[in-house]
Formats: structure tokens, C-alpha cells, sequence
């Protein structure tokens, strides 16, 4: 038998492939431009989407309490709101850890800016409740509220929230309340004044908020807590090296 | 696909098949190699992608200190240490513009506790200019400064940010002053809680290096 015979000649054999490449890279080809084409098409509700898995309203019909944290937008005005219309009995605050400016006194701290901006929209101090707590991160909030919860058997809380922080804080309550206590709290993200999430997209702080968001689920959601201890690094060392 | 172009040419088949296989499978064991490799070197890469962003220089005398906004626990009192130690006679601070609780009156604004600050450190009332355009980016606050130093360029200032800022910052102050860049310096300001050595420990951490790329890309393809 002749060699040819066996094996085709070169050029015969480079077609095929170089065919069968070019086929292949057509056909990539049209599905990159379909596929983009229907994100570009259905780009609306994606982008809606993506905001809204991190939205979660658990309106609850009676809550006992109200527990109002730092971030959410017009979260006094809304609370007092609801204690005049009788949603809620009392308001609940969580002692947080102080920031160098709250310790130096340039800032209130969360809870005494809290009850001075409840009580200027006519919530009574007797209905404010301050969870002692020194509390840093949400982690630590959720523990401080387990614990208060097992001293109040049956109470019902409401949590308020900022608009994209909801995902975050439904994980953290359902990791560390457990079924027990989880329950017995829903949570609210007040929307913000301005932007939501049908529009985020087209506000620049709302791009970074919904950003961050996903970055604060994802280490809660992966790593949990933080691992190493929490430094606060002193201005007085810093003049020093100046010298 | 693939199946069918071997059916078309059985020549083919016995010569490419285990060839293309072997390829496949050394890229397979490179990947896994490279991830193997910044497994172990994550300490090292994470600091290093941290010190990227921080391109902060040695203070030095200059004539203005300027406190950015978005940092009132940490970069007025480093602005307050430089002008302590001499190396600046007055600060500039920008005002920024106003959100949430702030338009509601809760919350002091920003440049009110910038100020604040720096007095308490010392800093004299008289040597504390606010400057007056609102700004409510970091391009706005270098365009404030280049307003503020136009009708006197032969000034040099100190502008004071967090660490982790001072690359973004230095690109978009460069890109506004031009040529008189040359008589700006950048000082970084250190975090609370977390550094370059540590900051993946912290959801804080991941927030705040995450972001920085976030916006220094974003700037990046628009500026």
C-alpha cells in the first residue's frame, strides 16, 4: 500500500481542524452576543433583582418592640411614627462600643443621640428601653438581643435596619438566636430618601452601598466574625514620631 | 462537536486526541499549582495589594495641611500632629457635602467636627480655613484646594487622608492641579481596628480595601 494511502496529505488535514475551529468560535460567537443582548434587554429587573435580594421587609402586624439601629435612614421618624399609631409598645436601643470622637465627646453616643431625637418626637423616656451592651459588631448585637430576649419571654421585636443590610442581619439573627429566638424577631429595611432598589444603579452612593453590602454578607456568610482583635491606634504615638 | 470532526477524519484522531488530552491536563495541573501557590503566599499578596493603595509619603514642612473628608476619627488629628510639630501653619477643610442624618440636623456635619478636632488639639481658630465650595467626592475636594491655593501658587500643602486612600487621592489631585502638583504631599492616616498586615480579618477590612479598588477602577475608566 502507498503511504498516502494511510495518512492524507497535510493541507487536507489542517482543514478540517481549522473549520471545525472556526465553526466553534462562531458558534461562542452568537451565544456571547444573544446572551448579552438579553442582559442588556433584561438589564432593569436584573439590576432590581440584585438589590432586592437584599432587601427584607418582615413588617410584623404587633411588635412589642421596636429596635432601632445605627444607618438606617429616618429610622427615628418612622419608629415614633409607628408608637403613636399603636404598632409598637415600647423602643428598644443597644449600647454600642464608643468611637474615639464619641469618647473625646465630640459626638453623642448612639444611644443618649437616640433618646434625645425619640423624645423630640414625643416617644416618652419610659418607653425606651437601653440594652446594655458595649456591642462593636453586628455579632455581638445579635448575642446582646438573644440575651435579652431570654429574659422576655413572648416579646415580639422589630428590627430596624439600613435599606441593603437586611440580607446580612437575617443571617447573623438566624445564626445566633437560633429557632428558639430567631422567630420572635422580624426585621425592616427603611427605604432611603435617595434611592431604592429600583433605581440604585443611577446614584453613585448607592452603587458603594449595595457594594458594600454584598461584601459585608459574603464575610459574614464565609468567615463569619472577625478573627483577630479589634486596635485602635493612638494620635498621641503618632505626634510622637513626628518629633 | 469534537466527536463528529474525528468521525470525519479517523486519520485524525489517533495523532490529536491524546496529544490535545495531555495539554488539557498540564493546564489543569498549572491551575491548580497557581492556586496552590497563592494559597500559600494570600498573607503576602493580601499586604501587598494593601500597600498598593498606599502611596503616602514622609511629612514635611509645608505651608497649608488639608484634612479630607470621610475620616473625622482619624485624619484631623494627624492634620492637628503636623501642625503641632511645625511642618504647616494653617489647615484647610473641605466642606462636605451633607447626607442623611446631617440634612436632618442629628448629626454635626463633617467639617464642623474636622474642626472641632482640631481645635481641641490645639489647633488656633484663626488657622483653620473651610474652604467654600461643597464638595462630595474626592474630585471636588481637589478642585476646592486648587480654587483655594490659585491665587497663590507658590504655596505647598500637606493634604492628610487615610492610608488606604493616598493613591487615589494623589492620581486625582495630580490630574487637577496639573503641573503645580509638584508642591503637594500626601500623609496617611492609620485605621482603627485594622493595617496593610491584617485588615482580611476584618468585615471592615474586606469593606474598605474592596471599595477602594471598587472606586479607584471606577475613576480610573472615567477620569
Amino acid at each position: 500500500m502507498e503511504p498516502s494511502s494511510k495518512s492524507p496529505p497535510c493541507s487536507e488535514r489542517i482543514a478540517p481542524s481549522a473549520k471545525r475551529r472556526a465553526r466553534r468560535a462562531l458558534r461562542f460567537a452568537l451565544i456571547a452576543l444573544v446572551l448579552a443582548t438579553c442582559l442588556y434587554w433584561f438589564r432593569v429587573p436584573i439590576l432590581r433583582g440584585v438589590a432586592a435580594y437584599l432587601v427584607i421587609d418582615e413588617p410584623s402586624p404587633a411588635a412589642d418592640y421596636i429596635l432601632i439601629l445605627a444607618g438606617a435612614d429616618r429610622r427615628y421618624d418612622r419608629a415614633a411614627r409607628l408608637y403613636h399609631a399603636g404598632s409598637a409598645s415600647a423602643i428598644l436601643l443597644m449600647e454600642s462600643r464608643p468611637g474615639r470622637l464619641e469618647t473625646m465627646g465630640f459626638l453623642p453616643s448612639f444611644e443618649t443621640l437616640s433618646q434625645r431625637e425619640l423624645a423630640s418626637r414625643g416617644v416618652p423616656a419610659k418607653s425606651i428601653t437601653v440594652i446594655p451592651a458595649k456591642a462593636r459588631t453586628d455579632w455581638d448585637r445579635a448575642r446582646s438581643l438573644r440575651d435579652w430576649l431570654r429574659q422576655q419571654p413572648d416579646v415580639r421585636v422589630l428590627v430596624f435596619c439600613d435599606r441593603f443590610g437586611g440580607r446580612k442581619f437575617r443571617y447573623i439573627f438566624d445564626s445566633v438566636l437560633g429557632a428558639e429566638f430567631a422567630g420572635r424577631v422580624g426585621l425592616l429595611c427603611l427605604p432611603e430618601r435617595s434611592y431604592d432598589e429600583n433605581d440604585w444603579w443611577q446614584h453613585r452612593e448607592a452603587i458603594v452601598d449595595l457594594f458594600d453590602a454584598y461584601v459585608n454578607l459574603a464575610y459574614a456568610r464565609l468567615s463569619g466574625e472577625d478573627s483577630e482583635e479589634w486596635r485602635e491606634w493612638d494620635p498621641e504615638e503618632f505626634k510622637k514620631t513626628l518629633r | 462537536m469534537g466527536s463528529r470532526g474525528v468521525q470525519e477524519n479517523p486519520a485524525l484522531a489517533p495523532a490529536q486526541t491524546p496529544r490535545r488530552r495531555g495539554r488539557r491536563w498540564l493546564a489543569l495541573l498549572a491551575f491548580v499549582a497557581l492556586l496552590l501557590v497563592v494559597y500559600a503566599g494570600r498573607s503576602w499578596i493580601l499586604r501587598a495589594a494593601a500597600r498598593f493603595l498606599d502611596v503616602s509619603e514622609p511629612a514635611q514642612a509645608t505651608d497649608y495641611v488639608m484634612v479630607l473628608g470621610g475620616g473625622p476619627d482619624s485624619r484631623p488629628f494627624v492634620a492637628a500632629a503636623l501642625l503641632d510639630a511645625g511642618l504647616a501653619r494653617k489647615a484647610v477643610v473641605a466642606r462636605i457635602h451633607a447626607w442623611g442624618d446631617e440634612l436632618d440636623g442629628i448629626a454635626p456635619l463633617e467639617q464642623e467636627i474636622i474642626r472641632s478636632v482640631l481645635v481641641s488639639q490645639g489647633v488656633l481658630p484663626d488657622a483653620i480655613v473651610i474652604l467654600e465650595r461643597e464638595c462630595k467626592n474626592t474630585f471636588d475636594e481637589a478642585r476646592a484646594l486648587a480654587e483655594f491655593v490659585q491665587s497663590q501658587p507658590q504655596r505647598s500643602v500637606t493634604v492628610v487622608t487615610s492610608r488606604y486612600h493616598t493613591r487615589r487621592v494623589r492620581m486625582i489631585f495630580r490630574k487637577t492641579f496639573g503641573e503645580r502638583a509638584a508642591s503637594l504631599r500626601f500623609v496617611g492616616a492609620p485605621l482603627d481596628g485594622f493595617d496593610e498586615t491584617n485588615w482580611w480579618h476584618f468585615e471592615a477590612g474586606w469593606r474598605t480595601y474592596l471599595n477602594e479598588y471598587l472606586k479607584l477602577a471606577f475613576y480610573l475608566v472615567r477620569y
